[in-house]
């Protein structure tokens, strides 16, 4: 450890990444730009880099055009800000939300999939969603490596910390670690989006923000990006004289954003402007799209305006003749943000469910209701049900929290370019004042919406490495189950329920192992072993080998596990041999999970792959 | 580097004269918002070669010259002008905020409405691009139309004298133009082979069905 003297904050987004580094000595963050195509022979640097992959056509672009130094020039397409704007006009080359595909559970990681439902592109050329995130960590090394910002810095010695959405199941965890490790990233270890936003406006109150919570505490991290919303809750006790922060709650991988606001209202102006008499072909609906966002934000950032103009420009070169302007008011902008999107709903209404029966197109699963409020209250719902399946997690917390609907946080910490937006923010406050009988909720304002995971991951980093700054309790975000068919007469139109005994409990820390013990396995050496793998978010009271009698109904599957027992040494083929179940959470964050002889050393590494139902 | 000025002084002459027609007054602020524009892509030239412009006048003596040996300052050499980062800048004026499209449509046959259209697309568009790659900033901070005194030893390339030019310093004068500067640059870099062709401002676009 003592060889690592930077930190390096990658906040690997959906839509965006960021960099920042610093050194542990001074600790002094830089924001590190990031070197891009900008179009054909042209490279720029930009504070993030758009999450986008073009694959352009044999004879689209000429031979080199796309060349980044540091980059692989063999690998096939480019990444960053031409990537995005060209491939918005043929989405059919573009690789998008790779991130979101990690996380998908019924499809192969590894496999060339993407871009999704592509048929100008060949399988072969494809890439898989582990390929493309690979890639786009390969520019952001590539600008870290020739960054002039930090004398010194290196990937020998420079700890990099990469985020990952509080959602992300292991799996999904394992890839982007495998990506960053497979890249050359140097010493890599994981950690949560919201972690990072809090562990940033940690930093920004420095020594002050022990004035601004209390014992009791419970905080939201409520992250709206460009695609996904991801929220945690962080609840503050007292140990000892001394406040102690622990993450408690994690919520799932919602694909709603601050995109879809900005496509509502592009849409909404495009009646518009057919109403004024005037029609737009889709080429010029993207440019709807981004003069909606920046009336958007014009609007919100000045309360005195009551509308503002819209203009898109015309296709062809005669700027004068083709370009159509509407005006965005206020009103409009209300009803769609505010009522459309966080409207003040009640705290038992759920996000509806996507309409099962009948067939559906497959691909990633955007939320299929729009309302974030809802969204909220599940999550806070689920909050719930967690910290009172928990003793230990009850005791930190004060009786009347743990009553009504929801767990209803005490203050907020906003993150993503979705709460630039005052209006918004306020509306999340009023929202959840609303589900707590009008209780004041506190904003802990300060921070930096767009850069803060960057910015957190390296503050945490830092602390990491002096042993220096507060720590947020964490351990693992989730509590994993292993399938077992539960063995039972078989009757006839019956399905036997699935068992799920708990392996690794909510909250395991880092570098911790855990035996199941009251389970042993016999396993035949020389044949694959298959188990099913279940996890839950809500469940933070169950310990190893806490038995729920039907997985399927009780939890969510995450992901096959498999192995293959090679005999070892002194062991024939064929012989079945008694193993115990052994699971570890590296100091990475990874979770491994080991077959171990009961009589001897030997043990299996399992390996997480896709569920194949 | 005489190119970017000449097309410079072109595009902020034509921009001033464009805000002065009558019928429109309406876009003038978005035309006047144009014309630093292209005042802006001056002073990007000017900053960016020194060297260049110091051919014009001898600089003005420093107020306490130090008696050193030095060898004799070298001479001005007039270089080739990089044609390649004029048309960076301009490739992502036109792709960001349909510079060229803007300047070169004919703009006495439209209304004001469809020029007003237009100049937010512009305006908005080259706002992005000038932010994102140039540190744009004000010479003096000093408030329009206010009094300004220039003392002995100032900085004669950042301010321009007009009216009744004579004496020493300190000038004592009324600040009609602020100026702008710029502090950094941050323009993309094209890497091109060894007399490979100048790319297009903007390529042609065709669409296939």
């Amino acid at each position: 450890m003592d060889s690592l003297k930077y930190c390096l904050g990658i906040d690997l987004g959906t839509s965006n990444s960021a960099l920042t580094l610093a050194s542990v000595e001074d600790r002094e963050l830089t924001v590190l730009p990031i070197k891009q195509a900008f179009g054909p022979n042209s490279v720029g640097e930009q504070s993030g880099l758009p999450s986008a992959l073009y694959l352009p056509a044999e004879n689209e672009f000429e031979a080199g055009a796309f060349e980044t130094p540091g980059v692989d020039p063999a690998q096939p397409g480019f990444v960053g800000r031409f990537a995005r704007d060209h491939g918005a006009q043929s989405p059919d080359r573009l690789v998008s939300s790779a991130k979101s595909w990690l996380c998908h559970g019924q499809v192969d990681h590894r496999q060339a999939i993407l871009p999704w439902g592509s048929t100008v592109i060949p399988t072969e050329e494809k890439l898989s969603p582990l390929a493309a995130t690979q890639r786009y960590l390969e520019v952001l090394k590539a600008s870290f490596a020739s960054q002039s910002q930090l004398e010194g810095a290196n990937s020998e010695n420079t700890q990099v910390v990469l985020t990952v959405p509080a959602s992300f199941d292991e799996v999904a965890r394992h890839l982007t670690l495998e990506a960053a490790q497979a890249v050359g990233m140097g010493e890599v270890i994981l950690m949560e989006e919201p972690q990072a936003a809090f562990y940033a406006w940690l930093d920004k109150m420095g020594g002050n923000w022990r004035e601004h919570v209390s014992p009791g505490d419970i905080i939201l991290v409520c992250d709206v990006g460009g695609g996904t919303s991801d929220f945690s809750l962080i609840v503050v006790s007292d140990d000892g004289g001394n406040l102690q922060l622990e993450r408690v709650s994690v919520g799932e991988h919602i694909l709603l954003g601050g995109d879809n606001l900005d496509l509502a209202l592009a849409y909404a102006l495009r009646a518009q402007m057919e109403a004024e008499g005037s029609s737009i072909d889709d080429w010029q609906f993207l440019a709807l799209v981004h003069a909606a966002r920046s009336g958007k934000e014009q609007l919100f950032a000045n309360p005195e305006l009551s509308e503002v103009a819209v203009s898109v420009p015309s296709r062809g070169s005669s700027l004068f003749a083709g370009s159509v302007s509407t005006n965005l008011n206020r009103a409009l902008l209300e009803q769609i943000a505010l009522e459309g999107f966080l409207p003040l709903t009640a705290p038992t209404d759920m996000p509806q469910e996507q309409v099962a029966g009948g067939l559906r197109e497959f691909g990633l699963s955007y939320a299929a209701d729009p309302v974030l409020s809802k969204h909220l209250a599940r999550f806070l719902k689920r909050s719930l049900e967690n910290v009172r399946s928990s003793e230990s997690l009850k005791e930190q917390l004060l009786p009347a929290a743990l009553e009504g609907e929801l767990l209803s946080p005490t203050a907020v910490l906003f993150n993503g370019g979705f709460f630039n937006a005052e209006p918004a923010r306020q509306r999340v406050l009023q929202l959840l004042r609303s589900w707590s009988n009008e209780q004041e909720i506190r904003e802990l304002s300060g921070s930096d919406y767009a850069l803060a995971v960057a910015q957190g991951a390296c503050n945490y980093g830092l602390a990491k490495l002096t042993g220096k700054g507060v720590r947020i309790k964490a351990g693992a975000s989730r509590s994993y189950y292993l399938g077992l068919e539960t063995t039972m007469m078989a009757i006839p139109g019956f399905k036997p329920p699935v068992k799920g005994i708990c392996v690794v409990p909510q909250g395991m820390e880092e570098g911790t192992e855990a035996v199941l013990d009251g389970q042993e396995f016999g396993l035949i050496l020389g044949q694959d072993v298959h188990f099913r793998f279940f996890s839950s978010t809500s469940r933070a009271g169950d310990q190893v080998g806490t038995t729920l009698p039907n997985a399927e109904s009780e939890l969510e599957e995450t992901s096959a596990i498999e192995t293959r027992l090679d005999p070892l040494e002194n062991m024939v083929a064929g012989e079945a041999i008694p193993v115990k179940l052994h699971s570890r959470v590296t100091e990475l964050g990874a979770l491994e999970l080991w077959m171990q002889h009961t009589r001897s050393e030997a043990k299996w590494k399992l390996e997480f792959s896709v569920r194949t139902e | 580097m005489k190119t970017i000025l000449i097309i410079g002084g072109l595009l902020v002459a034509l921009l001033n004269l464009l805000a002065m027609v009558p019928s429109l007054e309406n876009v003038a602020l978005a035309l006047n918002a144009l014309s630093i524009v292209a005042g802006a892509g001056i002073a990007v030239a000017a900053t960016k070669w020194p060297s260049e412009t110091a051919t014009a006048e001898p600089a003005e003596p420093e107020p306490k010259p130090e008696p050193v040996e030095a060898a004799p300052p070298p001479a001005a050499v007039a270089k080739e002008p990089d044609h390649g980062e004029l048309l960076q800048l301009l490739a992502q004026l036109q792709e960001k905020g349909r510079f060229v499209d803007f300047v070169m449509d004919d703009v006495a046959s439209y209304s004001d409405q469809q020029v007003g259209a237009a100049a937010r697309v512009v305006h908005q568009g080259c706002q992005t691009v000038l932010k994102e790659s140039l540190s744009i900033v004000p010479v003096t901070d000093k408030t329009e139309n206010a009094a300004i005194t220039l003392e002995p030893g100032y900085a004669v390339s950042d301010y321009r004298l007009v009216g009744k030019v004579q004496g020493e310093p300190p000038y004592n004068g009324l600040l009609v133009h602020k100026g702008w500067k710029v502090t950094d640059f941050k323009l993309p870099k094209l890497s091109l082979t060894e007399g490979a062709p100048l790319p297009p401002i903007a390529p042609a676009q065709v669409e296939l069905k």
